[in-house]
């Protein structure tokens, strides 16, 4: 709602951030609530863009002199989710909501760039209840500090940049000033601050002084560019290790002459990190490959493997059966078996055909088909041996000796327990599944399952696939248990192709 | 360029004169996969089976000889670790009430190493291979082994770390020990080998080559200034690396340090921990290599026809450890395999694009060429201390009076007393096809990886 009193609580929200201090709305009641908020926020860049008045004049006029409406667009962009969320893509929502039909991209950053960012960096609690309705576009349900952590990494890169370019400018009071505009010279400081912090108590990790129940898990080694709430709760850390997926945090070492102000190198390689920081704040222990931090190396009869001295003597009875039984049970070659099969085999190291006489070629039917024919091939190749190595106990025949229920109750165990932080998914399977041993589950998960997520995700979500994430339970099996059925044609009727609502990055 | 092909030509053992054929030994325990570490644990013992398959079904098998490992005993995987420690693992099950909390702090288990059904088991499979690989080369049975359930470089003597309970490179070397007198050991998991490193940090009898990130990232050790201690004072060598290391880069820096290494080491058997978590897109790692840069590492060693041992280690992108050491058997053989990959048991894991080689992704490479020279300087700078006395640290330690008088021993020829068992030639010969084998292509630059725009892993 655009009134006089949005643009009012805005004010007072500036003020509590310390900025537009005196400032007094003479009779706001009256006034048309868009002049009320083009006041506000012309105080407001005073502050923040010192000498710098000029370039943005109010009230903010498109090219050919019409007005524009800021406080409508200020309003619809925080509505669809703030700046950052409408740079995903949303901002021909946002213009049409503010009836504009401009590049407001450009004009928001412009006047409202800066307004945008401070007000983000207050929490939820300081909200108005007309903002509560406010749409996280980009959380997918899971919670606001998803959010707020993108923006902080946003401000961080920003920031980051900033301290670049002031090191590498330092005559200039402009680069100075744009960065206190964005706030940037509090949350270096903070930086700064927790760095130290973090030294200091890597030294004394270093010394052996802390146990481990003390020591946070995150601090002591860490890979990268992974978030941890936690450690920032139990250290009071004001900055999260941050990352984005495009932005990295280089040594600022070198730029700031040995300033102390060091921001740890963090970058991220892959979406799948993402994955990582949400399971971070979901969870209470992630991967983070803990370790005793010893810097040294320490030496000593505990710690080397005894090494005797070189001699020339070779041991004796290398040829006894205590050495002999190291080389394990021979596999292959097999003695006298399947000779004959041999001949009929393809080349070593070739791959497959793309080409063949299925009705569909490449899809999941056609896949399996190709599948079953290469096993049935291998089984005449390697007689006894394809059992000995366990190529029995491989791949999707497992499902064979499944029945469907039990694949439907698999699947539906998998999607409420995968995800919980409490790690009880094996023992919830074990319940749902009493007379199945715990092996025999572990083979369906990896033989069966995840392969049937593979096959979806290859098919349905080709630009996003995980062979590794656990958590991922949204998808279907196509066709059942034998492929059969995975795609349906009815000849009678004519083929309509319809948007698939399935298919979510095909477009991208 | 190519990338193979350089290197010190030692004379070859018996047999090895065709540089294309090895004699590969391969083990694999057939249960591995069904070992699971939990819930959301990124350590999948499955990613072996997922290899074994690719392995299987490109026909490598048919150049490989085959063997499931004998189990190490608590006795065996003590001559390594300590008593206690051991005796905890073959004790520890899966109910976690059962263990002692004591015993769970003083040995380090719990989180990244949690106690699972089946750990002591699997341990011993982990360590039985890779001590078989030994005694094959040792006996001379093979020029290559292979073990990709060994690898573990992490584990202490009297700890677990890393996901690594037992240290079976550790097991390996001691045993190949017996017969080599200098062992080189090489780490490209994308963390600091310090298990191997910390084990034989004192004695010149093993070289460990460890590359890796370094700062902020697991372990914390592998400084480039950590060279050793004692008698091992130059014998360890640390490459500390930033992220996004692609495969050029890479292959310069490992070949200009490998070459010095074989110059002034000089060993006679090479230990090549393949973790594949320093390949592109891991969900651990951070480094920009492709299936065919990491495999490089592999053929610059093998040109040196030296016996060599090969083992598996980190990798946590299951599908792409899959394709990195079904690969790398390949190279071992001596075969290029198709980049379209054969039907097989797990044929969906590879999709959308089902091919066996991955592309590296645009990120920046974050090590520069100054920092990269720096690195190689002064590694450079290490070894060539060792160049100085090309005898002198072969000696017996002159504090022991009895020891026999140290002969010049004419390093480049083993010693008459350990001919070799195996007469020559391949192992079945029946399935050897000159016809049917693809000959080894020497183009593995970065330009001749496929161009394959679907393939886009996210």
């Amino acid at each position: 709602m655009e009134s006089a009193a949005y643009a009012l609580d805005i004010l007072s929200r500036l003020q509590f951030l310390g900025f537009c201090a005196g400032l007094k709305i003479p009779d706001p009641a009256s006034s048309h609530p868009s002049e009320v908020f083009d006041a506000v926020l012309a105080a407001f860049l005073r502050e923040v863009y010192p000498g710098k008045r000029d370039t943005r004049p109010l009230p903010a006029a498109l090219g050919d002199g019409r007005r524009v409406d800021l406080l409508r667009l200020f309003s619809a962009v925080r509505a669809a989710g703030g700046y950052v969320t409408c740079s995903a893509g949303a901002w021909a929502g946002a213009a049409e909501s503010a009836v504009l039909a401009a590049p407001v991209k450009i004009l928001y950053a412009k006047y409202l760039g800066a307004l945008d960012r401070w007000i983000q960096r207050l929490p939820e609690a300081e909200r108005p209840s007309e903002e509560k309705e406010e749409p996280s576009l980009d959380c997918n349900g899971r919670g606001q500090q998803d959010m707020v952590l993108k923006r902080k990494r946003e401000d961080m890169a920003g920031m980051l940049d900033w301290v670049r370019g002031v090191a590498e400018s330092v005559s200039e009071e402009g680069a100075m000033a744009a960065g206190l505009a964005d706030g940037y010279f509090p949350a270096a400081l903070a930086v700064r601050e927790a760095v130290s912090r973090k030294r200091a108590r890597r030294a004394s990790v270093a010394n052996g002084a802390l146990s481990q129940e003390v020591s946070c898990k995150c601090c002591r080694s860490t890979t990268s560019a992974k978030i941890d709430v936690l450690c920032t709760k139990k250290h009071g850390l004001l900055v999260q290790h941050a990352g984005s997926d495009t932005n990295d945090l280089t040594k600022v070492l070198q730029n700031m002459n040995g300033s102390a102000m060091v921001i740890e190198h963090e970058s991220n390689l892959n979406g799948q990190w993402k994955h990582e920081c949400k399971k971070q704040l979901n969870s209470s222990d992630g991967w983070h490959f803990t370790s005793h931090k010893r810097t040294k190396i320490p030496v000593g009869s505990s710690y080397q493997a005894h090494v005797p001295q070189w001699s020339d003597v070779p041991p004796e009875n290398y040829d006894d059966p205590e050495t002999l039984k190291w080389l394990g049970t021979k596999l292959w070659p097999l003695k006298n078996e399947n000779k004959v099969a041999l001949v009929d085999c393809d080349p070593i190291g070739k791959g497959r055909e793309d080409i063949c006489s299925c009705n569909f070629p490449r899809s999941v039917e056609c896949v399996r088909f190709h599948i079953a024919e290469r096993r049935l091939q291998l089984r005449r190749e390697l007689g006894s041996a394809f059992y000995v190595w366990g190529f029995d106990r491989m791949g999707e025949e497992i499902a064979l000796s499944w029945t469907d229920e039990e694949e439907a109750n698999f699947k539906a165990v998998m999607q409420m327990y995968a995800p919980s932080p409490e790690r009880n998914l094996w023992d919830r399977l074990h319940l749902s599944f009493r007379l199945k041993r715990k092996k025999e589950l572990v083979s369906y998960y990896f033989n069966c399952f995840l392969l049937r997520r593979r096959c979806y995700q290859n098919r349905i979500t080709p630009r996003k696939i995980d062979s590794d994430d656990e958590e991922e339970t949204e998808f279907r099996f196509l066709g059942n248990s034998l492929g059969q059925s995975a795609t349906k044609y009815d000849s009678t009727k004519q083929t309509i192709c319809i948007q698939s609502t399935n298919c979510m990055d095909l477009d991208q | 360029m190519a990338a193979s092909g350089e290197g010190v030509s030692l004379p070859s053992p018996a047999g090895g004169e065709d540089s294309r054929r090895r004699r590969v030994s391969y083990f694999y325990e057939p249960t591995i996969g069904d070992y699971y570490y939990g819930q959301g644990h990124p350590m999948k013992p499955h990613r072996i089976r997922m290899a074994h398959s690719l392995v299987v079904h490109y026909g490598l098998h048919r150049l490989l000889e085959l063997s499931r490992p004998f189990p190490a005993s608590e006795a065996d995987i003590g001559r390594f670790h300590s008593e206690e420690y051991v005796s905890f693992l073959a004790s520890a099950t899966g109910n976690p009430t059962a263990l002692d909390p004591r015993a769970v702090k003083r040995f380090n288990v719990g989180e990244d190493c949690p106690v699972f059904d089946g750990l002591f088991p699997f341990c011993q499979a982990s360590a039985g291979g890779s001590i078989g690989a030994a005694v094959k080369l040792n006996r001379g049975d093979a020029d290559i082994t292979v073990n990709w359930a060994g690898g573990l470089h992490h584990a202490k003597k009297a700890e677990a770390s890393g996901f690594c309970y037992v240290n079976d490179i550790v097991l390996a070397i001691l045993e190949l020990l017996k017969f080599h007198r200098r062992v080189l050991y090489i780490d490209i998991d994308v963390h600091h080998g310090d298990g191997v490193e910390e084990a034989f940090f004192t004695t010149n009898r093993v070289m460990t080559v460890s590359f890796h990130k370094y700062g902020d990232f697991f372990p914390g050790t592998g400084h480039i200034t950590d060279i050793g201690a004692g008698e091992g004072k130059h014998y360890a060598v640390n490459v500390p690396l930033s992220d996004g290391i692609d495969d050029a880069t890479f292959r310069d820096l490992f070949q200009c340090i490998i070459k010095r290494v074989m110059d002034v080491y000089q060993p006679e058997v090479v230990v090549l921990q393949c973790g594949a978590d320093s390949l592109a897109g891991d969900r651990l790692g951070c480094f920009n290599l492709s299936v065919k840069g990491h495999a490089d590492c592999l053929r610059f060693l093998r040109s040196f026809n030296i016996p060599m041992m090969l083992l598996g280690g980190g990798g946590y992108t299951i599908r792409n450890v899959a394709r990195c050491w079904c690969y790398e058997t390949a190279v071992a053989v001596g075969v290029e395999p198709d980049n379209k990959l054969p039907y097989n048991d797990y044929y969906e894991y590879f999709g959308p694009d089902y091919n066996l080689h991955i592309q590296p992704r645009s990120v920046e490479n974050l090590n520069t060429t100054k920092d990269l020279e720096n690195i190689k300087n002064m590694i450079l700078d290490h070894l060539s201390t060792l160049e100085h006395v090309p005898n002198a640290q072969f000696h017996e330690r002159p504090s022991d009076p009895e020891g026999p008088e140290e002969k010049e021993e004419d390093m480049d020829k083993r010693p008459a007393q350990r001919s070799r068992l195996w007469s020559g030639g391949a192992y079945d010969s029946d399935t050897e096809d000159p016809e049917n084998m693809k000959s080894e292509t020497n183009e593995l630059t970065a330009n001749s990886i496929l161009k394959d725009d679907s393939n886009d892993d996210l």
